[in-house]
C-alpha cells in the first residue's frame, strides 16, 4: 500500500512540475541573517554571546582557566543545593578535574543511558536530578545559541531534563553567526551533522508565552541555563 | 475537525461581540505583530533576506519530487523509515499500524499543524491509543476539548482568567493569580507523561533533503523531551516542507522565529537524522517519517502552488485587520487568517469555504508581513474569481458602458457636465457645510446606504484648467 502511495504522490508531482516565473535565483553568496557583527575577534564574540544570552534570560559567566571554570561549576551546583546531577561523559566537558571536584562536593553524577532494560528506573532517577552539566559542540555569538550534537557520552537527556543546565563553553568554540557554523559543516562534507542522530540549537532557557504572551521560563526544559565561558 | 468555514459571516458577527475574545485578541495580536516589526526592522537587509528565504522555498517546491526522493534515501540510509500518505486516513493508519505492531499505547506529542489537519489524536483515540499534547497551549486546547485558534499561539483566543478557570475545573488546580504558577502546575503533570510514554510524535518545520534531516522548532522544550525520552519517534510532515540545503535552512530557521514571535532564535531547534546511533546513550531506537499529501499535490498542480511555500509563522494572522477582530475559530477550520483563507478552500474545496477569500480587505498587510513574500492578496483575488466564474449580466453591461464612456472624450466631458448639473439640483448640504449626494436608487444604493458620496462640483477640472492655466 505504501509503495503505491509513494508512486502516486511522486507521479502527480512530476506531472505538474514547471518553472516558477518569479522565483528568486539561488544566491551566489548567502546573506547572513544577523548582519551586525563587525568585530569578530574572540573577545568580541565572547562579549556578544554573553550579551545575547543575558537578553534571553540565560546566565553567562566568563572565567579564565580550568581552576576558575571548575570553581564556577561547583559554586553554581552548591547554590542550587542539589545532591545529584546529570552529565555528559567528562571528556566532552573542557574542564580538567571537574568530575573529581563534583564527586568531592558530595554530588552524585548520573550519565543518562536509556538503551537497556533499566530505562524506566534510569528515567525516574534522572528526573530527580537538580541540575545537569555538559559541554557544547559550538556556540553562536549573534544569537546566544549553544549547539549540541549527540555522540558517545553525549546524550540529549542531560541537556533538557533537569531544571538547571550548566554548559561549559571554550571561548574558541564560539563562532560569529549560524551561517559560519553551517559553512564549517559544509567544509567537512556535513559529516559531523550526519554522525549524530540529533543536533540541537539551544538559545536560552525553556520559555512559553502561551498564556497571554506573558513570558514564563522553565515550562518543560530547564528554567535556568548557565553558560561557563572559559577563556 | 469539523469544517464550518461557510458560516464565516455568522461566526464573525458573534466573535465581534464576544468581549472576552476581543480582550484576548487585543492582548495577543498587537503584541505579536509589534515584536515581529521590531526584530525585522533591525535587519538592514531584511528585504533581500525575504527574497533569499523565498528562493529557498520556491526552489524546494520546484524540485519537490526529486528532493523528496533524496530525502527518503537519506532518512533510510540513517536507519529511519519513510511512509507515504495520500490522505488523512492513510496518514493516521500508518501511525496506528506502527503502534499496533510495537504495542505502543501512550504517546506524547509536540505541536504540529498537519496532525491537527488529519485529525490524528481523535483517530488514535478511536484505536485505543492515548496521545497527550505537550505544548502548553495545545494541552490547554486538548483538555478544553477545543481547537487551536492560531498557528503559533494556540490559545490566543483565551484570557488568563479563562485558562485558570479551566485548570481549576478540569485538573483541580489551586487558585492562583500567576501565570507562572499555572505553568508550573502543568509542568508537573506533563513530566510524568514524558517518562511513561511509549512513543513521541512531532511535526516538522523543515525537511533538509541533502542530509535527510527533520527539523522541529519549539520554545518550551516539549519537542526535545517528546523526541528524546520515549523509545520511538514518529514525525508527521507535509510533503511541501522540503528545502534543498543547510544554507537554505540557516536563512529560514532565523526568519521563522523573527516573523512568528519576534525572537531572534527559537529556544530549541531540533534536528533529527534517523534513530539513535549505536554509540549514543539516549534517544529513540526507532524513527519514522510520515510524509503527508492530503491535497497538497492538487495545490501543486494548480495556479496556487506558491501557497505551499508557507512556513507557518503566523505573521499574516497577527498583521491582518480581519483576523485581529474575528480571531482564528471564525475561519472554521485548522488554518486561520489570510493563509488559511487560501489553504482551507484549496484543501477542503472552494465551495466549502466560499466566504473565506472575501474575508479580507486586500490591504496587503499579510504579504508585507510574510517572510517568504507569498502574494496572498493576489491569490485571494484569484479565488474570488474562481468562486464567481459567471458574472451578473447587468454588471457586465455596466462595465462595458463605463469602458465606452471613458474611452470617448466628448462623451466623458458630457457625462461630467451632466453630473454637475444633476448635483446642483439633487445635492444636499451636509452638517459640515460640504455638499453630498442623497441616497441614490439601485444599483447605486450599495454605496450610499453606508457611505457618503460627495456632490460633483459645479465646474469640472477641464473647465477650471481652461479658465486658469490654459493659453
Amino acid at each position: 500500500m505504501s509503495t503505491t502511495a509513494r508512486d502516486a504522490i511522486l507521479n502527480k508531482l512530476r506531472a505538474a512540475q514547471r518553472p516558477f516565473e518569479n522565483a528568486p535565483p539561488r544566491p551566489r553568496m548567502y546573506i547572513p541573517v544577523a548582519n551586525d557583527l563587525e568585530d569578530t575577534s574572540q573577545d568580541a564574540l565572547v562579549a556578544r554571546f554573553a550579551a545575547e544570552m543575558t537578553n534571553l534570560k540565560g546566565e553567562p559567566q566568563l572565567v579564565t582557566g580550568d581552576d576558575a571554570a571548575r570553581e564556577a561549576v561547583i559554586s553554581a551546583l552548591k547554590a542550587i543545593g542539589t545532591t545529584s546531577i546529570l552529565a555528559w561523559d567528562f571528556q566532552h566537558i573542557p574542564v580538567a578535574g571537574l568530575r573529581e571536584a563534583i564527586a568531592e562536593a558530595g554530588i552524585d553524577i548520573l550519565y543518562p543511558d536509556t538503551t537497556d532494560e533499566y530505562r524506566t528506573q534510569m528515567l525516574a532517577t534522572a528526573e530527580a536530578a537538580g541540575a545537569s552539566v555538559t559541554g557544547v559542540t559550538a556556540a553562536v555569538a549573534a544569537t546566544g545559541t549553544m549547539i549540541v550534537r549527540t555522540g558517545a557520552g553525549r546524550g540529549r537527556i542531560a541537556t533538557v531534563l533537569a531544571p538547571v543546565h550548566i554548559a561549559v563553553i571554550e571561548a574558541g568554540q564560539i563562532v560569529a553567526r549560524l551561517e559560519n557554523w553551517v559553512a564549517a559543516q559544509r567544509a567537512n562534507g556535513l559529516s559531523d551533522v550526519l554522525d549524530s542522530a540529533n543536533v540541537c540549537f539551544i538559545s536560552g532557557p525553556s520559555r512559553t508565552g502561551d498564556i497571554e504572551m506573558e513570558l514564563i521560563l522553565g515550562v518543560h526544559g530547564p528554567g535556568r541555563v548557565i553558560a561557563i565561558i572559559k577563556q | 475537525m469539523e469544517l464550518t468555514a461557510n458560516r464565516f459571516q455568522e461566526s464573525a458577527v458573534i466573535a465581534l461581540h464576544d468581549v472576552t475574545l476581543q480582550t484576548a485578541l487585543d492582548r495577543g495580536t498587537g503584541n505579536a505583530d509589534g515584536r515581529r516589526r521590531t526584530v525585522m526592522s533591525e535587519l538592514d537587509l531584511s528585504q533581500a533576506l525575504r527574497q533569499q528565504a523565498r528562493g529557498a522555498r520556491l526552489r524546494g517546491l520546484h524540485d519537490l519530487p526529486e528532493l523528496l526522493e533524496q530525502l527518503e534515501a537519506n532518512v533510510t540510509a540513517r536507519g529511519g523509515h519513510v511512509l507515504w500518505a495520500r490522505d488523512a486516513a492513510e496518514a493516521n493508519q500508518h501511525v496506528i499500524d506502527i503502534c499496533k505492531a510495537k504495542n505502543l499505547k501512550r504517546g506524547v506529542k509536540s505541536k504540529s499543524m498537519v496532525t491537527e489537519e488529519v485529525g490524528l489524536v481523535a483517530a488514535l483515540e478511536a484505536a485505543g491509543i492515548t496521545m497527550v499534547e505537550t505544548d502548553l497551549g495545545e494541552y490547554i486546547v486538548q483538555i478544553n476539548e477545543s481547537h487551536p485558534s492560531h498557528i503559533v499561539m494556540p490559545v490566543m483566543h483565551m484570557t488568563k482568567e479563562e485558562i485558570r478557570e479551566l485548570f481549576m475545573r478540569k485538573l483541580d488546580m489551586p487558585y492562583t493569580e500567576q501565570a507562572s504558577d499555572m505553568t508550573a502546575f502543568i509542568r508537573g503533570i506533563l513530566r510524568e507523561k514524558y517518562l511513561e510514554a511509549d512513543f513521541g510524535m512531532s511535526g516538522g518545520n523543515f525537511l533538509i533533503a541533502e542530509t535527510g534531516t527533520v527539523v522541529i522548532v519549539t520554545n518550551e522544550g516539549n519537542g526535545r523531551l517528546s523526541t528524546s525520552v520515549p523509545p520511538v519517534h514518529i514525525a508527521m510532515v507535509g510533503i511541501e516542507k522540503v528545502i534543498p540545503t543547510w544554507e537554505d535552512f540557516a536563512t529560514l530557521v532565523q526568519l521563522l522565529p523573527r516573523s512568528a514571535t519576534g525572537q531572534r532564535m527559537t529556544v530549541y531547534v531540533n534536528m533529527f537524522n534517523g534513530p539513535r546511533k549505536a554509540h549514543e546513550p539516549d534517544g529513540p531506537d526507532e524513527f519514522y517519517l510520515v510524509l503527508v499529501d492530503n491535497g497538497r499535490t492538487d495545490i501543486y498542480a494548480s495556479e496556487y502552488t506558491e501557497a505551499l511555500a508557507c512556513i507557518r509563522c503566523g505573521a499574516c494572522l497577527n498583521a491582518c485587520p480581519v483576523y485581529q477582530n474575528v480571531g482564528g475559530h471564525t475561519y472554521g477550520w485548522v488554518y486561520p487568517g489570510p493563509i488559511g483563507a487560501i489553504l482551507t478552500p484549496l484543501l477542503k474545496g472552494k465551495e466549502n469555504a466560499a466566504p473565506l477569500p472575501f474575508a479580507s480587505s486586500l490591504c496587503g498587510a499579510c504579504k508585507q508581513a510574510c517572510p517568504v513574500d507569498i502574494d496572498i492578496p493576489d491569490m485571494l483575488l484569484k479565488l474570488r474569481r474562481d468562486l464567481n466564474p459567471s458574472q451578473d449580466p447587468l454588471w457586465k453591461l455596466g462595465m462595458k458602458a463605463y469602458a465606452f464612456g471613458f474611452s470617448h472624450p466628448l462623451l466623458y466631458a458630457f457625462g461630467g457636465k451632466a453630473a454637475s448639473i444633476a448635483s446642483t439640483f439633487i445635492g444636499q448640504e451636509a452638517a459640515d457645510g460640504s455638499r453630498k449626494m442623497p441616497a441614490l436608487p439601485p444599483p447605486l444604493n450599495g454605496w450610499t446606504d453606508n457611505r457618503d458620496f460627495p456632490a460633483f462640483p459645479a465646474h469640472s477640472f477641464r473647465e477650471w484648467w481652461k479658465a486658469n492655466k490654459g493659453d
